[in-house]
């Protein structure tokens, strides 16, 4: 009974680390961690970005594995700090494995993000950029708006693989469309400035940044994997971005 | 460079990393941490910019800084480190690039597109090294609870 608690709590514990952002060791030290200080021999774990592998000897001498397949990965900084803070209460011996378990399986039924909180970061990104690359007052407002309409285009399309990178191909088409037609009509200064802030919330920051990580850290296959995305996503903005300048001259 | 204009980027640097933030849904606490960051790091970059040298090196040396500044502060704050490094380089992606390099592209300008997207890609090879030299330095000088 305890083998498949532990089990069931390092599954879980992996699952919300993958699935929400964190690089490839904190995933594995995680639970590889939390198999082997319950008593689990032998740890081995791989993780990789569509999934991770582990196996383990439980405490009767009886060999393990489990696979966690990752299908979705969105980007949620608060959830990995607040596994990290549980895995950390439990190696401490703050949290039982019990109150481990409980408090990850509440993390993973929280709710999802209220869409005026996305709504309002994306607006704030896409205004505050487009003013740093040199927007007047006009352009500002301008790319906050094509911020919130990229948002709400994202509604529309669910998270998995294929509709992101079409979601980022139309997103930047839209956000040069809104720029373009601003400039034309209200004659909005600098398509340049408002295009650029449009796109700053959509470019694949994190996603090279843990390919990087990744890749230092000597998870090879995880960073050049996660590389492809990034280069896949900034691919589909740049075209979507082109496309809708070439179309507009 | 100016006080105004230091002023101007850390302000407006810092509330787009912290709308950043929010995308991400960074926790509140860690918010103005990252938004500070952010901020900073593009006051350097830009002063580079302004001063001395070309963006890719602009890039990697205030990268440097803010992961250095990440992995210290994700200590004294007890979160992961890839909350403030993510957070604080944003300011440094080179949208502006890609953006021009595309421009170009359309305009059937190749020699600048070339020019433009090799700084772009430059740009961006920057961020990722210098961020990776600033996690070994960290791990060499700040003891790990966990090393691997």
């Amino acid at each position: 009974m305890k083998t498949k608690l532990i089990a069931h709590t390092a599954k879980l514990a992996g699952r919300l680390l993958l699935e929400n952002g964190a690089e490839t060791y904190r995933v594995e030290d995680t639970v590889g961690y939390i198999c082997s200080q319950y008593g689990f021999k032998e740890v081995e774990v791989i993780a990789l970005p569509t999934g991770t592998i582990y196996s383990f000897v439980d405490e009767e001498g009886v060999p393990h594995s489990e696979l966690i397949r990752t299908k979705t990965r969105t980007t949620n900084l608060g959830c990995v700090a607040r596994v990290n803070d549980i895995s950390r209460g439990m190696s401490s011996g703050k949290l039982t494995l019990e109150e481990g378990c409980a408090q990850l399986e509440a993390l993973s039924r929280a709710s999802a993000q209220p869409l005026w909180l996305s709504l309002l970061g994306n607006v704030l990104s896409a205004a505050f950029f487009a003013l740093l690359f040199g927007a007047n007052w006009l352009d500002f407002i301008v790319a906050g708006v094509c911020g919130a309409m990229t948002r709400l285009l994202g509604l529309l399309f669910s998270e998995d693989n294929i509709s992101s990178t079409l979601y980022a191909l139309l997103s930047g088409a839209l956000s040069s469309a809104i720029a373009m037609g601003s400039v034309a009509l209200f004659g909005a200064g600098n398509p340049t400035a408002i295009i650029t802030g449009a796109i700053m919330p959509l470019l694949p920051g994190l996603a090279i940044t843990n390919a990087i990580r990744d890749t230092v850290n000597g998870d090879l296959v995880s960073g050049v994997a996660r590389t492809a995305e990034a280069l896949l996503k900034a691919v589909a903005i740049a075209a979507g971005v082109g496309v809708v300048i070439a179309l507009w001259r | 460079m100016t006080i105004a204009r230091i002023l101007f980027d850390l302000v407006v640097a810092g509330i787009a990393t912290a709308g950043f933030g929010l995308l991400f849904r960074t926790e509140g606490k860690s918010l103005l941490p990252c938004a500070v960051i952010g901020g900073l790091g593009y006051i350097v970059y830009d002063w580079i910019v302004l001063e001395y040298a070309s963006a890719p090196v602009a890039a990697f040396i205030s990268c440097l800084l803010v992961g250095l500044i990440a992995e210290v502060a994700a200590r004294i704050l007890k979160g992961p480190t890839i909350v403030f490094a993510t957070m604080g380089i944003i300011p440094m992606v080179p949208g502006y690039g890609m953006y021009r390099t595309m421009e170009a592209v359309v305009q059937a300008d190749y020699e600048r597109a070339t020019a433009v997207g090799m700084e772009t890609i430059l740009v961006a090879g920057a961020i990722a090294l210098s961020l990776g030299f600033a996690t070994v330095v960290a791990r060499r000088l700040l003891s790990r609870r966990r090393v691997r």
